[in-house]
């Protein structure tokens, strides 16, 4: 027996060294490989207690964090996927279980935060780190919403049509009470005192957890029970068309790289899309020319409609603050740190009420200096229809000086 | 006019603050709230937490929770006064002579997080005259029975056993 404790002590000791090594540069590759060659002798049990143990001592979560990651790198292509049919890429299912994967990792983050709670002589400037982390978190799965309601509008309906129930009532249930948790949790912060390490582990314990372990309940029920249920039962065309039209909901916390071709012959593709013009007050745009001109413009813009959801952002060649199209159908209030969240809050009220029209900052951001302008977007009657963020470089504007009238080109 | 109802959606501090006495037969139905005792929780958990997720928080039947709370302050008894004026005849009349249509037991959804009312408002639509639609719940729906009536249909809730309520719902 003394063996078997030794030599798990003796794992542990050895993950902690190996962690402390990648936070003082070992090369990632060198420890990968170090890590893939103990884990499949590791119990997931021991990765937890080394991490708790570091923590104690003293480590960053954030640090901790990078190795996750890794961690995850490492045990990649071990996971059984259990889902009954190995579906193919971009397939609604295989986004359904990207997206899964994305939320756990958002939780596991949250979760050694938490850790940090527990020392009890943590420091103010720390405390602040870690709750602000939580926030984020929360924030960040907040997105499960869209996770939630493609289930909800898209599967379901399929699934009834084949008479089967019971599944998507319970689900559907489920959901609510995890969104009643989630909503339940972002209203703790919405207040003025101070959050205390004590408050923040008790909002921990008796309300956010449970509403991690719900997240992770229908995680379980979704890839063990759901998806091998509808898997067997919707054809190839349900999915297509489940498929065409899970973008207009939107995605959580990951977005598909891959286009999906289903197995089937698809209707032509429909050639008015090209030829159809926007026709505007002005003049008019094909959508081919619309799409190019967007990219084409030396600004990064995000829209935001009325009821405060990104419904749209440009993606030039060189975006300065990084969007995917998993930020479509999100609230703006869950896309920035919790820290400046009640600028928002004030921006777009003063926006909704008239009382302002703009809104203007610019930061020192990487080698970049960073213009961000929020307009009030208004119809023709001056009713509020949404917010455009336009983001820009002004650097290459601050440094002209005379004149350039002759043509150059800049390399 | 009865006190503020207590339903599974109220929150911890609205429960506490209409019924400060309650405060010892919520620990001793969900002794994991016994910290409840401590300003902290009472600050920032009790004030957004529903009594269905402390329910789940304490893993504890929605339908005991609600129905211990409720006799605790004497409400089981006004909600029975208020939706039975036959309290003495034992069942209406109606109950007896028409025929049950259909029989809904939501327990197992109530304690899912689902609300009953949109399904049940939409099913008692398509009750004939001399039909019957039963719900069964943990706990009397008093909030549900209010908008049940509203429309215009009578009802009667008998206790079936612990936390079994079967409330029956007829159009007038």
């Amino acid at each position: 027996m003394s063996e078997i404790i030794n030599n798990s002590k003796v794992r542990v000791e050895k993950l902690k060294q190996l962690i402390l090594e990648i936070h003082e540069g070992k090369p990632i590759e060198l420890a990968k490989e170090e890590l893939t060659k103990m884990l499949g002798s590791i119990p997931y049990g021991e990765v937890v207690q080394a991490e708790q143990e570091l923590i104690a001592g003293g480590m960053a979560a954030e640090e901790i964090l990078k190795y996750c990651d890794l961690h995850s790198e490492a045990l990649k292509g071990s996971i059984n996927l259990s889902a009954s049919k190995i579906v193919a890429e971009g397939h609604p299912v295989d986004t359904l279980i990207k997206e899964n994967q994305s939320i756990t990792k958002q939780i596991e983050a949250i979760r050694l935060f938490k850790r940090e709670l527990q020392i009890e002589d943590l420091s103010k400037e720390r405390l602040e780190v870690v709750i602000l982390n939580i926030r984020g978190g929360l924030n960040s799965l907040m997105d499960i919403e869209k996770h939630y309601v493609r289930k909800e509008n898209l599967i379901f309906p399929y699934l009834e049509k084949y008479e089967i129930t019971g599944p998507p009532t319970v689900m559907w249930g489920k959901h609510d009470e995890t969104r009643g948790f989630l909503k339940s949790s972002a209203k703790v912060f919405d207040t003025e005192e101070e959050l205390s390490r004590e408050d923040i582990l008790s909002f921990y314990e008796f309300l956010f957890d449970q509403a991690l372990i719900s997240i992770e309940e229908m995680i379980y029920k979704e890839e063990n029970i759901l998806f091998p249920m509808c898997l067997d039962t919707l054809t190839e065309i349900d999915w297509y068309e489940i498929y065409s039209q899970s973008d207009s909901i939107g995605y959580c916390l990951y977005a598909p790289e891959v286009k999906w071709k289903p197995e089937i012959d698809l209707p032509k593709e429909d050639k008015s899309i090209t030829s159809n013009r926007v026709q505007l007050s002005t003049g008019s745009f094909t959508l081919n020319e619309l799409e190019a001109v967007f990219k084409s413009i030396p600004v990064d813009l995000t829209f935001v409609d009325k009821e405060d959801t990104v419904k749209y952002y440009s993606h030039g060649k060189e975006r300065i603050f990084e969007r995917n199209n998993a930020i479509i159908g999100r609230k703006v209030q869950f896309c920035h740190p919790p820290s400046s969240v009640h600028i928002v809050e004030k921006i777009l009220s003063d926006f909704k009420a008239g009382i302002e029209d703009e809104a203007k900052f610019w930061i020192n951001f990487k080698d970049k200096y960073v213009h961000i302008a929020y307009y009030a977007v208004r119809g023709s009657q001056g009713e509020y229809l949404g917010t455009l963020e336009v983001t820009q470089d002004v650097n290459q504007y601050k440094q002209l000086e005379g004149e350039r009238r002759l043509l150059t080109y800049d390399k | 006019m009865m006190n503020l109802l207590i339903t599974p959606d109220i929150t911890v501090n609205e429960l506490l603050n209409e019924y400060p006495q309650l405060e010892d037969k919520f620990i001793e139905i969900a002794p994991v709230f016994s910290k409840l005792k401590n300003p902290i929780l009472r600050k920032t958990i009790a004030r957004v937490t529903t009594l269905k997720q402390a329910s789940v928080v304490g893993g504890v039947e929605i339908g005991e929770l609600i129905n211990k709370l409720r006799k605790a302050v004497g409400q089981d008894e006004e909600i029975v006064t208020q939706f039975k004026e036959e309290k003495e005849s034992g069942k209406p009349n109606w109950v007896t002579v028409k025929t049950v249509k259909f029989e809904y037991d939501a327990s197992i959804d109530i304690n899912n997080g689902m609300h009953p009312v949109a399904k049940v408002t939409k099913e008692a639509e398509a009750l004939k005259d001399d039909e019957i639609y039963i719900l069964i719940t943990p706990f009397i729906p008093a909030p549900l029975i209010d908008v049940i009536r509203n429309k215009g249909y009578e009802t009667f809730t008998e206790e079936r056993g612990t936390n079994v309520f079967a409330t029956y719902i007829s159009r007038k």
